[in-house]
């Protein structure tokens, strides 16, 4: 048995002591307790049985926002990832110059800071509800986070081929279309496949508020109380987003 | 008979298959030109409707800026609220998965069928989204917090578990073997050979589910959820955009501040 005694040193009790405080202060402050969740209960059956069973009639007539989210997915995730491109070679250090990089690095990040759904809630104030402001909340998002993704793997290319073209004089632009591209395609393709699922995933959700898609749907039938609606809704998403998953990994075993 | 390297490229590729290989990239990019045209049909996006959002957005953009810096202080509860759902969203899942990932797993589960069944379970948990989770909890339960928090742990005990099993799934069948040979138990193998063998993994994903919750837990409040995420949805529907840029600098702020933090944790236990 090991020593019990000489494991508790005073920092492992003072670390101990204050992770337990951490908690303590959490679960006060988010309401988190057993007794609130037993309350909770029967409002949640109540809740239950109001969604169940599911009004399947309801399902053909998810048809046309179920295509809507597909379509946001694929345009947001096309436009998105043929910005990124350029975004990720001026944001690369061996690719740029510093005055470049750096101010396309800080957009960049800022781009990605703010999570898709805000930038949603922001295109939907400034352009109305619809389809139009999920995807411009997703083709921003997927600019920043796929840029940073492309600079990265830009940055870790083997650097031989290029030297051996600017060598013998070729254009910056040709070295990275010719020597640079062709070593990251792979890589690119794949995060634009596994961007492909997340939009789908988040045009799912992104119309509670407002832009458009199955999200829309639901957070309109549970606004007017038609639970059972809401309930064939969240089925869609759940296949529409394991559907998704699947068929994205199928294709990323294929590409890479 | 002597060897020679081989040519890294042939040169000599027959005509044919350039031409094969032309035409298949022509279709694919027909094909993938094609349905992103639908798409744009479909969804009703333009370049026109893009330019003449171009002002709107610029209006919108006049009117957040500048940052409202008197409520900046006020904007503190929320942020705590986001940061504590976010430490128990990622925490108390542990206790839940960490069972289930072993439960769950082919190679530590007592019974196949019990296995089947609660990756199942995990995969459903994980595939309906925290925002989803949280607005149904919302309109069970009310406003606030709690229904937040709870939203998260049931997402997270899913993606979590899921992480789980595979790391678990992973682990040398021989260490397994060789324990259940001495005459170990179950819990045993378990505990002394399984979960010591993939701890640094584990670690990882439950940072990661750290980093993620963190920034879901940002934009909860946009369903009513609690955290940031409500103050700015508050402020932007009282049309008060100066706090909800605020409140958009505070979120980047949480964020760059937490990834600094798990990046630097990540760096010491792996």
């Amino acid at each position: 048995m090991p020593n019990l005694r000489s494991r508790l040193t005073p920092t492992r009790l003072a670390m101990a002591v204050g992770a337990i405080a951490v908690y303590w202060w959490s679960i006060e402050g988010t309401e988190l307790s057993l007794i609130e969740i037993i309350k909770g209960l029967p409002d949640l059956w109540k809740l239950l049985r109001l969604m169940f069973p599911p009004d399947l009639s309801f399902a053909w007539q998810l048809w046309r926002p179920l295509i809507e989210t597909l379509q946001i997915g694929i345009l947001a995730t096309f436009i998105g990832s043929v910005l990124a491109l350029p975004m990720g070679f001026l944001a690369a250090r061996n690719m740029s110059h510093p005055f470049v990089y750096y101010p396309i690095r800080l957009v960049l990040n800022v781009l990605r800071g703010i999570s898709e759904l805000i930038w949603a809630l922001l295109f939907v104030v400034a352009v109305g509800f619809g389809p139009f402001a999920g995807i411009l909340a997703l083709i921003i998002f997927s600019v920043g986070i796929m840029g940073k993704l492309i600079a990265e793997a830009v940055e870790a290319v083997d650097p031989g081929p290029l030297e051996a073209m600017r060598s013998i004089g070729a254009s910056p632009w040709k070295v990275f279309l010719y020597g640079a591209l062709p070593q990251v395609l792979p890589i690119y393709l794949s995060y634009a496949l596994y961007y492909w699922d997340h939009n789908t995933r988040q045009a799912a959700i992104l119309g509670f508020v407002g832009a458009g898609g199955l999200g829309y749907t639901l957070f309109w039938s549970i606004s007017v109380y038609q639970f059972e609606r809401a309930t064939t809704a969240i089925i869609a998403i759940i296949l529409l987003i394991t559907v998704m998953d699947w068929f994205c990994l199928f294709l990323r075993k294929r590409i890479i | 008979m002597p060897k020679y390297p081989q040519a890294a490229v042939s040169i000599d590729r027959p005509l044919e298959r350039r031409r094969a290989l032309r035409l298949n990239w022509l279709l694919t990019s027909g094909v993938i030109l094609a349905v992103v045209i639908w798409c744009a049909w479909g969804t009703g996006f333009n370049i026109p409707k893009l330019l003449a959002g171009m002002p709107a957005l610029h209006d919108l953009g006049g009117r957040m800026l500048p940052p409202d810096m008197e409520v900046f202080t006020e904007l503190g509860v929320p942020t705590i609220e986001t940061l504590q759902m976010a430490l128990l969203g990622t925490t108390i899942p542990v206790f839940f998965s960490l069972p289930l990932a072993l439960l769950a797993a082919i190679n530590t589960t007592p019974n196949q069928v019990l296995g089947a069944a609660i990756r199942v379970l995990l995969n459903t948990l994980r595939t309906i989204p925290e925002l989803l989770w949280a607005m149904l909890l919302v309109s069970a339960v009310g406003l606030g917090t709690f229904p937040g928090t709870i939203a998260l742990i049931l997402h997270t005990t899913g993606g979590l578990g899921k992480f789980y099993y595979e790391a678990i799934e992973a682990v040398d069948p021989g260490i397994i073997e060789a324990m259940e040979a001495t005459g170990a138990g179950r819990f045993q193998v378990a505990w002394f050979g399984v979960l010591p063998n993939c701890f640094p993994i584990l670690l990882s994903s439950t940072l990661t589910y750290w980093d993620y919750n963190n920034r879901a837990a940002t934009i909860l409040g946009l369903v009513g959820a609690g955290g940031i995420g409500l103050a700015f949805t508050h402020a932007i529907q009282d049309f008060q955009y100066p706090i909800a840029m605020t409140c958009i600098i505070v979120i980047v702020l949480i964020l760059t501040v937490i990834d600094r933090i798990s990046a630097a944790l990540r760096a010491r236990v792996i």
